[in-house]
């Protein structure tokens, strides 16, 4: 197994794909958050945790990511080179999680520390106490979860799926359409969807009936439902 | 002598089309085996099935008594190389190696050993794949199934796309690995391009075994006709004694077709009529004619 992960690191270490999504991902945080404190002048210790922390979007950036990764095997066949050497499919899919998670929880830390650094000094003049230690840590600990399970979230689909456009597109519809609406006719979307889920354990917005590690468990199950059924899946499925 | 690889009445379909139908053959230990047959006869399907990329509807398919899946060590007993196998195109060939060595508890060095026997060293392994060549695409898919310095090599039309040179190189590297002793097991839809290499051949069409043995079987059998090349004078007179010897005479412009008359007796014929021969040969089917014979005979139930 340990072989196995380090095969799909050096996998992500050595193509520009994981730089793009990170540069992309970091773009949209200093968007997001120049735009946060130019609208809105934060006041409370949760206000300004919200206005600094990475927001929903720019974590789903990360889904993407291990969705283009896992599809990329099937799109390029690398999936095919990787188990003519590794026949165990279950170990090959759950090493990839793990590889997605583990750079997810880094670029989680990367942006949240780059957010901080700019967004906490421009902040010092508010009115209001602002975050301790403990919330800072507690912000960055939500940031590399949320990342790390989003990306192998995005893992887990695309092996499921396979289809590289079909999970993307799929994925941004579900997200930014269906989940909304699907939120509006079931209030369990609103409260363990995955972007309420994303957002409550982030530190975006705090929610009331999910606590930050209820959320970080809830984004768990979702990666965990899909990597079963990818996993299952391709039992019945061969492999081009 | 045991079989490395062991089919054994083995059926895959796909919806209704029975890309592989009860077939049957074994790989021979230490031998190279051409896998041929016509594009579509479900060459590698079958490929697929035994390295346990796809699951057959029914039948066994086993490498050194095992399915490929249980093997213990899978990239030290076989190494691949499947056409859809890609790369990619991002991705050094040196890279695409190095990842493969980790998943396999390889040693990073052994992607740079492969890199030299397949000529792709220095630079050229450094490349981004996007930019190699389609027989450098091929040389890379040979690296790969050579990272766990297999006993048993399965290689799916290595010689798709490459030009003359490469496919030399390629016969080359396929004579030295089997000198090596290895199992090699090479798929192809010419006949030709395997069978300076190959001992025996397994040919399928259809999806169904058509013939198995050694390559010589195939190109052996009887001789058709017997060409004879004379000077133009006497040649007229050397058709009538082959006639009057039994035989049915063709003429062309400075040499003869006879056929029911074997090599020796044409020859005994010319010197008892003081003709000198410029050529004397039996004309045999072609590798490529036995090839097609057995492949096109072959009608979808």
């Amino acid at each position: 197994m340990t072989g196995l992960l380090r095969g799909e690191l050096i996998k992500l270490r050595t193509t520009r794909t994981a730089i793009g999504f990170a540069l992309c991902a970091l773009v949209l945080m200093l968007l997001a958050l120049m735009l946060g404190l130019l609208v809105s002048e934060p006041a409370t210790t949760q206000e300004k945790l919200a206005a600094v922390s990475i927001a929903g979007p720019i974590v789903f950036v990360l889904a993407i990511f291990g969705a283009v990764g896992a599809t990329g095997e099937h799109r390029h066949g690398t999936i095919t080179a990787a188990l003519l050497i590794a026949p165990g499919r279950v170990r090959v899919t759950v090493s990839k999680l793990l590889a997605y998670a583990a750079a997810g929880a880094l670029a989680g830390a990367a942006l949240q520390v780059v957010a901080l650094a700019i967004g906490l000094p421009l902040m010092l003049s508010n009115a209001g106490d602002d975050p301790g230690a403990a919330d800072l840590v507690g912000l960055l600990a939500g940031a590399m979860a949320g990342c790390a399970l989003l990306a192998a979230f995005g893992v887990a689909l695309g092996s499921l799926v396979r289809s590289q456009v079909g999970t993307v597109v799929g994925l941004l519809v579900y997200l930014f359409i269906a989940e909304p609406l699907l939120g509006l006719a079931w209030h369990g979307f609103d409260v363990a969807g995955l972007s309420a889920a994303t957002n409550a354990l982030t530190g975006t917005e705090q929610s009331a009936e999910l606590r930050p590690v209820a959320a970080g468990f809830v984004l768990l199950g979702w990666t965990v439902v899909a990597g079963a059924a990818a996993v299952l899946a391709d039992r019945a499925r061969d492999v081009d | 002598m045991s079989s490395a690889i062991e089919v054994e009445a083995l059926t895959k379909r796909f919806g209704g089309v029975r890309a592989v139908d009860d077939l049957s053959f074994s790989v021979r230990e230490g031998a190279v085996t051409g896998f041929l047959g016509p594009n579509g006869a479900g060459k590698t399907t079958t490929l697929r099935i035994v390295l346990g990329l796809a699951r057959p509807t029914s039948g066994t398919a086993l490498v050194q008594g095992k399915p490929f899946a249980r093997l213990e060590h899978p990239s030290r007993v076989v190494g691949a190389s499947l056409e859809r196998a890609g790369f990619h195109p991002g991705r050094s060939g040196r890279d695409h190696l190095r990842s493969l060595c980790a998943m396999a508890g390889l040693p990073a060095s052994r992607a740079d050993e492969v890199l030299v026997l397949v000529d792709l060293a220095g630079k050229a392994g450094r490349r981004r794949v996007s930019g190699y060549s389609l027989g450098m695409r091929q040389r890379l898919h040979l690296a790969a199934s050579l990272l766990g310095d297999p006993a048993i090599l399965i290689l799916d039309e290595p010689a798709n796309g490459l030009d003359p040179q490469g496919i030399r190189w390629l016969r080359d590297t396929l004579r030295g690995l089997a000198g090596e002793g290895r199992t090699v097991l090479v798929s192809s839809h010419v006949l030709s391009e395997v069978a300076q290499t190959a001992d025996e051949v397994v040919v399928i069409a259809h999806g169904r075994l058509v013939e198995q043995g050694p390559v010589a079987a195939l190109s052996g059998g009887p001789a058709q006709a017997v060409i004879v090349r004379a000077d133009l004078a006497p040649i007229a007179a050397l058709a009538a004694a082959l006639e009057a010897a039994g035989g049915i005479v063709e003429p062309h412009e400075g040499w003869l077709r006879v056929r029911e008359v074997e090599a020796r007796r044409v020859g005994e014929v010319a010197l008892a009529q003081g003709i000198a021969l410029h050529a004397l040969y039996e004309e045999r089917r072609s590798l490529e004619d036995v090839f097609l014979d057995l492949t096109s005979g072959e009608a979808r139930p």
